[in-house]
């Protein structure tokens, strides 16, 4: 029988890392079912989950971490799942904020982890942290909703927000502006504080180029996602 | 550089700048490729905008006419986003390689299974 909540796990190169997260999403979360998206990678992280027994999705070419997040939304919808909550395959997230999150989606459509609503150990280099607060209070300004994490990979979505999702959820590292594209289609963000962890091992994909460059798209969708006519009519 | 051809070549690349900012607003175009046509649209922007750089950067490459170097901009910037968009081009068309192979190998299984009589026991 099918589980009520989805735990979503986009991989790309993550050999060393996804089984480890998904044994313990299984340890801690045995009521929630596990999907892992495995995004084109180009490292044995295939046959890792091939031979692993956990659900994935392989995708035959590359489409980042937002394509890979929404083919794995379509398959919560197609499944009806109530929830889908989405880990990366590193190992930064920790899965006793899982439940933490559910809770909050009695109260929105979708939540976001935030390592900086509390203090935590976690260091973010000096540059970055000032382009996420830089991405926050212009966040904050367009949404009217405080957003003290505009980059975390940490969400939570209820069944609307997985069925818009599903089909519009943004490419590439579109975490800024999938709070704005939530907000601007009436379903509503909050935020948990999360205790975040450094990657269990090996390098992100996201360079200090591809920083700069997720940062001119954030501005980017910034100006042209409050434009756009909505995709659909809130409900 | 007289005033009327600066603030014609400032026209021409706000020009640029809107139409890939609009062009991203209506999905014609994804954000990542409309970047690459802001980028460009701003270093003309900055180029024509600056008398002194353009004067400068005419007096670094010996060029008596300094306007001249706007056109010579102009054609660099175009052959390199040009050049970017084979670059999209050729990996697409390999992803839709890759695509169109996965299709026709999941529609040869598909027809497999759905020639197997029901009873037929799976491979252990």
């Amino acid at each position: 029988m099918t589980a009520s909540v989805l735990v979503l796990i986009p991989a790309f190169n993550e050999a060393d890392n996804v089984l480890h997260v998904v044994a313990e999403v299984r340890a801690g979360l045995p009521d929630c079912d596990v999907l892992v998206v495995d995004d084109a990678s180009t490292d044995h992280t295939g046959r890792v989950l091939e031979s692993s027994g956990a659900a994935y999705l392989r995708l035959p070419v590359r489409l980042g971490v937002g394509g890979a997040v929404r083919a794995g939304l379509c398959y919560g919808l197609t499944r009806g799942y109530r929830a889908a909550v989405r880990l990366d395959a590193d190992g930064q997230h920790p899965v006793e904020a899982v439940e933490p999150m559910l809770a909050a989606l009695e109260q929105g459509d979708a939540v976001r982890g935030s390592r900086y609503l509390s203090p935590s150990s976690y260091v973010t280099p000096p540059t970055r942290r000032l382009g996420q607060r830089f991405l926050s209070a212009l966040l904050s300004l367009l949404t009217d909703t405080p957003a003290s994490d505009p980059t975390s990979g940490l969400w939570a979505f209820s069944p609307r927000a997985i069925e818009f999702l599903a089909e519009h959820h943004p490419s590439g590292y579109a975490e800024p502006e999938l709070a704005l594209l939530l907000e601007r289609h009436a379903l509503r963000v909050t935020e948990v504080a999360v205790k975040m962890r450094r990657r269990r091992s090996g390098e992100s994909t996201l360079t200090f180029a591809w920083s700069l460059v997720a940062a001119a798209r954030a501005l980017l969708a910034f100006v042209v996602v409050p434009l756009r006519p909505l995709a659909r009519p809130p409900p | 550089m007289n005033d009327v051809l600066q603030w014609g070549t400032i026209a021409a690349s706000l020009c640029l700048l809107v139409l890939a900012v609009e062009l991203a607003r209506r999905r014609l175009v994804i954000e990542e490729y409309a970047l690459a046509w802001i980028t460009a649209a701003v270093g003309l922007l900055v180029l024509s905008s600056s008398r002194a750089w353009l004067h400068w950067l005419a007096r670094l490459l010996d060029v008596a006419y300094p306007p001249s170097l706007l056109l010579l901009a102009l054609i660099f910037v175009g052959a390199l986003l040009a050049m970017y968009f084979t670059v999209v081009v050729s990996r697409h068309r390999r992803a839709l390689e890759q695509l169109s192979r996965a299709h026709a190998l999941l529609e040869e299984r598909v027809r497999g299974l759905e020639r197997r009589p029901p009873s037929y026991p799976e491979k252990q």
